[in-house]
């Protein structure tokens, strides 16, 4: 049966299992059964479904491959599993995803799957291929000596062959015709899965000598070579010697994830939550030091593992956390690397408006959504050195699979339970061994890094997945929003004013609040908790921004916890009274001060005399310097200058305060608006996935329906022979029955003209009629 | 590590820093168990800073509490859960207290140094500088050092962040009959205070300024019955000692010998300066000998964190003797804190500065800042000055005359010191005041008069310059108003407070005063002061002079 008719046979549920199972066959299934068969026996939809495949369907499979058609018996008698429940329920999970076909308890894998798997169970070539290239009379001896029953063709004859080689008494019968040491030859090869022989001189010229058993079987497609020394028996040999089985010990039965008493829930979110919250802090660091140009970048590009241990004791974080936080930014578009440098983005921007939930969620869906291992840096490769952060280097796997892999896994184990790192390594690969890629490294390690980077984001703690990790598995995002909010809790808008003329939040401060505070105190970059110092100089750096005492006291009234201190009160007005003492004019500066002695100050520092200063008059000094570096100069010895004409700032008539001010924290907007909509949307939406396959699932239904219907109604291949042009009206909205109507007259070797719209129209003024077309098909667009 | 929960007093915002929230109701019992292990750094009004560093840690070591009581303390008080890099940080720092042993020392010349594993061993022959004070292995884990080598091995030691547990035994010197008097009578805390030095026989006991540092130590002389050096900062300071140990003590004035400038006395109690100490001829300390020579069963270091480089240097040649060193605050202007811990010993004690006010022991203490504005000449001449000129200029602007009286004026029933730096200026201010003055140049006589007089309430008030810093026990001052000070030093801000916090009898308030000259260079020094007042628990003010009315 051709496998989109086996299709039809399917019901919606199996519909929906097959879509479900391998979405990419989503838009195939929008246009029929039969684009839907093509697409799913193509080579590429294969290979993309056998990554989400389990072990056991791997193993049964490739046995499949091996001898084909079986049933589950015969499978589980190649592979020796001893074990025919798990075989079939193998077989039929591999029929539901339409990898093989059972009819009849027999099952045929597609041909794409045997192309796809070309060493099935780690055995070399077919026989079957290998016959299409020795000569016609040595594979007619063959089947003389199997005792073939002839066979109408080559390819007929080379299966009846190759089905004998696969048992011991056909492997037997072939001695019986081979040169005397061929069976020592032959038990060597079949003793070991990867044995081979070195190939005999002159074999690529076929000049082999029959008498020796190498070349005997070399001539008649029994060996083959392997590279340009070695050759491997064909895989029917080692079949036929392996009387117990090809793979006895396979894991056929699925390897569930077995969970461990862990610590108690709550402190496991306590856990998780606090490293959230490290984790968030650290990135913030790490893009403030972007913005100071304070991580260095190598020549090469990318940050090297001295630089990363350098950042590591800064933000107390392992260098490899270091590193990973590096390649999540640049995941999620917070940095880039331009001209050796590393740069802050836009989105970096607004990412630190965003609430602290919101951004750590930013963080979580740039990760589940990325497709390179952030664990990278600091690895070495097989014989290579130490990588870099940000070189580009990844292994060949699936990081976004096997990411979705783990916390599929992981969401399995209940509330509080633990994983047993090496059990839940051997469970997750036994379920999608072919995500973990080429084995360098290997699937352990690269489930460790996936599971560490869980950890450094707060999903995973103590070894256990935290209930935001179960909510990401089951693509509940409300639940995932709202516990974000809970664990990491909101920015804080107070902080409390100490007699130190400090500021001090007992935890993360709003950024709306923490801006304008910046620009009035020093912020700590030694403290972890945000601590900000003010200062003659911070103060007088704000009134430079277009605050005032005023403002400043309505500012720290509206977010001080405590009141403010005498002290700091003083210190607001002291500096107001001094801000603006010094004027600076014109562009070869002028300095003029009512004060006499503050102008023989400045006169007399070290950078007066730098920069030509002079005294012109007891109030007033000149000197060949731009205002503004004038004004940066006397800013950096102590004084408080401002440049004349923003004098207007000090009676209060001036611009607002800076670009932040005293109500911008009561003037937060979501910040959020301004990212594309898709960005910090849900990326393991599975209900989505399930609506959108309902709806192809009945609109294939559907097709299938209005196609019995079409056909029956539609011209035979005769009509078309008598000249008549059919002529077909249908709407674009129906592919399915458009395609199978063009399938059909295509198949009949039909002339067929699909025309869209309006196009028949001036194909018609053209003379259609006179064409050489059986068919033409009218298709309205209603969207255009 | 769970935490103590979101409600706890404690939060770990760094793996090293420990911030105490003070309006939480276990603030108090938090705060006393982190003192034992963490260095206070700051404690302002709302929140106290605690620090986790190699010091605090292996004092804590050494006083025999381990890194699992350390963490439980932590997860207890926490508000979340103790970060990872905390853990490993109290683990690794505590483990490293201890790895090297140093034992014998029973007369020989020779002692012992055992590591906890041979590879360890291996590790310090590899380090030049430890290596160099070993004189050979003897052992698969051990080595010897000379007894003249021991101080230096254990600064190399804890400079690779290895200290020694330093359990050779320590010569007993020369025994003494001394018995205390019926005035000693120590108060909790300082009973507290030998009975945490006595046992190892080495180390710093931290009181605050007026907490009863002397007495103390005089108490641990006593305990010990040994013959006592003991080394002080002045010789106002030896002055005061020799008063203390007649007053305590049963020792006649026969039996105390003071070694200083002009008078060379080595009696059983011997009180020396560290200045006569330091004194070197041709390279060579000339009063080597008095330390060496003295068989003396305990050496106590007054103002341990004055100790010269000098005096580090001959005690690290001194480990086999008994040490005590007293201070009020051990950090250090020079950064050496931690030659402090391996030459003079581990902290045993400290009780901060606040409780003991709490618990009335110490007058509380209000500190005001009152700032005077310079004439146009002055501001002129300050202008025109360069480098120290410029706080010269600034301590004597006359301004701070007529604040000082207004000051004066506010307490006119209570003892007053004008404390300042420049001579010439105070001076000029005590004749303006009619008060007597006490600077370097004074006679010690007529010093010890004048200080008696005021100790008695037969004089009010006082103009002294540097000289009060230290070892002052003027117990009825409740007024100090300082014209000048050195850059801002916090060790010396400590110091002057320290000179009226003395509990008083009638139970008044302490207040203590700066004036300072507004726009000057003054004005600088003084924040970083009021800055260092208000870590430490201090309330202040700053007023305009014109504001005393």
């Amino acid at each position: 049966m051709q496998f989109a008719a086996h299709l039809r046979s399917w019901s919606p549920e199996a519909l929906r299992h097959l879509l479900t199972a391998r979405p990419d066959l989503l838009p195939a299934a929008d246009l029929g059964f039969e684009t839907l068969a093509r697409r799913a026996s193509s080579i590429p939809s294969i290979g993309r479904c056998l990554i989400g495949v389990d072990l056991a369907m791997i193993v049964v499979a490739e046995a499949l491959v091996v001898s084909p058609p079986a049933t589950a018996a015969e499978i589980d008698e190649l592979l020796g599993a001893n074990d025919p429940v798990a075989v079939l329920d193998a077989l039929e999970r591999l029929a539901a995803v339409g990898l093989v076909v059972v009819e009849d308890t027999v099952a045929t894998p597609l041909p794409g799957l045997i192309d796809l798997l070309d060493r099935p169970l780690g055995l070399g070539p077919s026989f079957i291929e290998e016959a299409e290239l020795i000569a016609p009379e040595l594979l007619d001896e063959l089947a003389r000596t199997l005792e073939v029953a002839g066979a109408p063709t080559t390819g007929a004859t080379a299966r009846a062959v190759a089905r004998r080689l696969r048992t011991a008494e056909g492997v037997s019968r072939l001695l019986d015709g081979a040169p005397p040491a061929t069976a020592e030859v032959l038990d060597a090869l079949t003793a070991e899965r990867s044995a081979a022989v070195d190939l005999p001189i002159g074999h690529r010229y076929r000049a082999l000598d029959d008498g020796d058993p190498v070349a005997w079987l070399l001539r008649r497609g029994l060996l083959v070579p392997y590279d340009h020394e070695l050759a491997e028996p064909v895989r029917e040999l080692l079949v036929g010697s392996h009387a117990d089985g090809l793979a006895p010990t396979a894991m056929l039965r699925p390897i569930e994830v077995l969970s461990v008493t862990g610590l108690p829930l709550d402190a496991v979110t306590a856990a998780a939550a606090d490293r959230a919250s490290r984790t968030l802090e650290a990135v913030e660091t790490l893009l403030n030091l972007i913005d100071d140009g304070g991580i260095a970048v190598r020549k090469t590009g990318g940050i090297g593992v001295r630089e990363l241990k350098r950042l590591g004791k800064v933000l107390e974080l392992e260098p490899l956390d270091v590193g990973r936080l590096l390649e999540l930014l640049d995941e999620a578009v917070l940095l880039n690397e331009i001209g050796g440098a590393l740069v802050t983005t836009d989105r970096a921007d607004v990412w630190r408006r965003l609430g602290r939930d919101r951004r750590w969620l930013t963080l979580v869906r740039a990760w589940l959504a990325g497709e390179r291992f952030l664990s990278v840096p600091l690895s070495t490769p097989e014989g290579g050195k130490q990588l870099a952060a940000l070189d580009g280097l990844q292994p060949v796997a699936d990081a976004f699979g096997s990411r979705q892999e783990v916390l599929r896994r992981a969401a399995t184990v209940a509330d509080g339970d633990a994983l047993d790192p090496e059990q839940f390594t051997e469970a997750v690969v036994w379920h999608r061994p072919n995500v973990w890629g080429t084995g360098d490294p290997e699937p352990e390690i690269l489930v460790g890094w996936t599971v560490g980077e869980a950890e450094l984001l707060g999903l995973v703690a103590h070894a256990a997945p935290t209930p935001i990790l179960r909510a990401l598995a089951a693509g509940d995002d409300a639940t995932v929003e709202s516990l974000a909010a809970g664990a990491l809790g909101a920015d804080q808008d107070q902080f409390l004013l100490q007699s130190d003329l400090t500021a001090m939040a007992l935890g993360p401060l709003d950024p709306a609040v923490a801006a304008p505070l910046g620009e009035l105190a020093d912020r700590r970059p030694d403290a972890a908790t945000p601590v900000f110092a003010f200062t003659e100089a911070s103060i007088r750096r704000g009134f430079d921004r277009g605050w005032t005492a005023e403002t400043i006291a309505v500012f720290l009234e509206r977010h001080a916890l405590s009141g403010v201190p005498q002290p700091l009160d003083y210190l607001i007005g002291d500096v107001a009274r001094r801000y603006g003492s010094i004027r600076v004019h014109g562009a070869s500066a002028v300095i003029v001060t009512a004060d006499e002695a503050l102008a023989v100050e400045v006169a007399s520092t070290r950078r007066a005399a730098r920069l030509g200063l002079r005294l012109v008059a007891p109030t007033v000094l000149v000197g060949p310097v731009a205002p503004h570096q004038l004004l940066d100069e006397l800013r950096a010895e102590g004084f408080f200058p401002v440049l004349d004409g923003e004098v207007a700032r000090l009676d209060g008539s001036g611009p607002g305060p800076g670009p932040h001010g005293a109500d911008a924290a009561g003037d937060r907007t979501d910040a959020a608006l301004d990212l594309p909509p898709d960005w910090t949307g849900p990326v393991l939406s599975t209900a989505a996935l399930a609506g959108e396959v309902a709806d192809v699932v009945d609109a294939l239904r559907d097709d299938l329906a209005h196609d019995e219907q079409a056909a029956a109604a539609a011209p035979t291949a005769a009509d078309g022979a008598n000249g008549d042009q059919h002529r077909l009206h249908l709407l674009w909205n129906r592919p399915a029955v458009i395609t199978h109507l063009c399938d059909g007259e295509l198949r009949q070797a039909h002339g067929v003209l699909v025309a869209v719209g309006d196009s028949l129209t001036l194909l018609n003024d053209a003379g259609l009629e006179s064409l050489p077309l059986d068919a033409v098909v009218a298709v309205d667009d209603p969207s255009r | 590590m769970t935490g103590g929960g979101p409600d706890a007093p404690l939060l770990i915002p760094a793996a090293d820093t420990l911030l105490l929230q003070l309006a939480h109701p276990d603030a108090e019992r938090c705060r006393a168990e982190l003192a034992a292990f963490a260095e206070l750094e700051r404690s302002p009004d709302h929140v106290h800073t605690f620090r986790l560093t190699d010091l605090g840690l292996w004092n804590a070591r050494s006083a025999g509490l381990d890194a699992e009581r350390v963490i439980d303390v932590l997860d207890r008080y926490s508000a979340q859960p103790v970060p990872h890099a905390t853990l490993t940080l109290v683990a690794e720092t505590m483990a490293r207290f201890g790895r090297v042993l140093i034992e014998g020392g029973g007369g020989g010349e020779t002692l012992t140094v055992r590591t906890d594993e041979p590879e360890l061993l291996d590790e310090l022959l590899a380090i030049a500088e430890v290596a160099t004070h070993l004189a050979e292995r003897t052992g698969p884990d051990t080595a010897a050092v000379t007894a003249e080598r021991r101080g230096r091995l254990k600064q190399a030691l804890a400079a690779a962040r290895l200290p020694a547990d330093d359990r050779a035994a320590v010569s007993p010197g020369l025994a003494l009959d001394v018995a205390a008097s019926d005035e000693l009578v120590l108060r909790p805390y300082q009973q507290q205070a030998v009975d945490s030095w006595l046992p190892g026989g080495n180390g710093v006991i931290v009181l605050p300024c007026g907490a009863g540092k002397t007495v103390t130590a005089i108490a641990a002389a006593v305990a010990v019955g040994a013959r006592t050096l003991v080394l002080v900062t002045s010789d106002a300071s030896m002055r005061q000692w020799h008063r203390e140990l007649l007053r305590f003590t049963d020792l006649s004035p026969d039996d105390i010998g003071c070694y200083a400038a002009r008078t060379k006395q080595v009696r059983p109690v011997t009180l020396a300066t560290y200045h006569v100490l330091s004194a070197r001829r041709g390279g060579e300390f000339r009063h080597l000998g008095l330390i060496e020579e003295g068989d003396w069963g305990l050496i106590i270091y007054d103002e341990v964190h004055l100790l010269p480089s000098a005096v580090f240097q001959l005690t690290a040649a001194i480990q086999g003797r008994r040490r005590l060193g007293l201070t009020a605050t051990l950090i250090r202007e020079d950064g050496r804190e931690r030659d402090v811990f391996t030459l003079v010993g581990p902290k045993r004690f400290d009780v901060p500065w606040r409780d003991l006010e709490l618990q009335g022991w110490l007058a509380p203490a209000v500190c005001t800042e009152v700032r005077v504005v310079p004439t146009d000449d002055e501001r002129l001449a300050h202008a025109r000055a360069t480098g120290q000129e410029k706080a010269k200029v600034a301590a004597t602007v006359a301004a701070k005359a007529d604040a000082v009286e207004r000051l004066l004026a506010r307490h006119p029933d209570e003892t007053a010191l004008v404390i300042g730096t420049y001579v010439d200026g105070l001076t000029t201010l005590a004749e303006r005041l009619g008060a007597a003055l006490v600077t370097g140049g004074t006679p010690a006589a007529e010093r010890a008069r004048l200080f008696d007089e005021l100790r008695l309430g037969e004089r009010r008030i006082l103009v002294v310059s540097k000289v009060a810093n230290f070892s002052l026990d003027l117990p009825e001052v409740s007024v100090a108003i300082q014209v000048s000070g050195t850059f801002g030093s916090r060790q010396e801000e400590a110091q002057r407070l320290g000179r009226i916090v003395r509990p008083k009898a009638d139970g008044r308030q302490a207040h203590f005063y700066s004036v300072v000259a507004r726009d000057t260079v003054e004005q600088e020094y003084a924040q970083r002061r009021q800055r260092f007042l208000a870590e430490q628990g201090y309330g202040y003010e700053i007023l305009d002079g014109a504001e005393l009315g």
